[in-house]
């Protein structure tokens, strides 16, 4: 009988501490998630970020407003054909002094979500030939 | 009294089994946040040097002003980005290069062409590989990372 007691109240307590542990684990488990994704964003905004520094700094002049989608794939390298993100690039140049300034918007999407990762607005000042 | 003795040994197998089932679960909860966190961790202090390298780089090159002459040269069979600056009749020189493991640094005052040795220097982050290429007035800078993944950035040194 005294062992039966035993043995009833220890399972209740096992019960307990696996009841309290499979909470503990549900919590900590969202933590690792969180962390993981959190993770998998700031390696995904640090390339777009350096995607977006590379077109502002290398964009081309242009004479018209122009706007142009350009597609990167998992690794930031450039793709012809719709894949994991994709820049879209604003070009408004406008007539100043003897050139021409241009504006250019850079958004940087995740294809998928369509959730924008990064943006920048930059411009350049395109003098024309033999105007100094 | 055989069946209390069956009961009996009925829970202590189920004792048994529920206190196997909690270990079990508790080591695969510490192995599954051990792997994720040094997964983490890695991709971070992956992204870092990535990130810092390339920009640190970018923001020297940058802040250069028209005193200041940035140039790509081939020294101890590595390329070297020295920025030169001419004070008062000495050259100052900067010089950023990869010695293998790590993007350093190394100021000094003399020509860009005297010898320097690739252990001095700052170090300012640990890669696996960091190149620079000269493609006119534009200058590619590839960093690649401890897990091997590769990050570029292009700059226009015409300024």
């Amino acid at each position: 009988m005294k062992r039966s007691r035993f043995w009833q109240s220890f399972f209740i307590e096992m019960a307990m501490v696996v009841l309290f542990f499979s909470l503990a684990v549900a919590v900590i488990i969202r933590f690792f998630a969180q962390g993981a994704l959190l993770s998998e964003k700031s390696k995904e905004v640090n390339g777009a970020i350096l995607a977006a520094q590379t077109v502002a700094q290398t964009f081309e002049k242009t004479e018209v407003s122009q706007s142009y989608t350009l597609f990167f794939d998992q690794n930031w390298k450039q793709t012809d054909q719709p894949s994991s993100f994709e820049m879209r690039i604003l070009l408004e140049p406008t007539e100043s002094g003897n050139g021409i300034l241009c504006d250019c918007d850079i958004d940087v999407y995740k294809s998928q979500t369509q959730d924008l990762l990064f943006q920048l607005s930059t411009n350049r000042y395109f003098a024309q030939e033999g105007a100094k | 009294m055989t069946f209390k003795k069956k009961n009996s040994s009925v829970q202590t197998f189920c004792m048994v089994a529920v206190f196997a089932v909690f270990a079990v679960l508790a080591v695969l909860l510490t192995l599954t946040g051990a792997r994720v966190y040094r997964d983490i961790a890695t991709s971070m202090r992956a992204n870092n040097a990535l990130r810092s390298s390339l920009s640190y780089v970018s923001n020297k090159l940058r802040s250069c002003n028209e005193k200041q002459t940035v140039l790509l040269l081939q020294q101890e069979d590595i390329p070297v980005l020295t920025i030169k600056e001419d004070v008062d009749g000495d050259t100052y020189l900067t010089r950023i290069f990869f010695d293998g493991e790590y993007l350093k640094e190394f100021a000094s005052v003399g020509s860009e062409d005297a010898p320097f040795s690739i252990e001095s220097g700052d170090k300012i982050a640990k890669l696996n590989d960091f190149t620079i290429k000269q493609d006119g007035n534009l200058l590619v800078l590839t960093a690649t990372a401890e897990d091997m993944r590769t990050m570029s950035l292009t700059l226009n040194t015409d300024f």
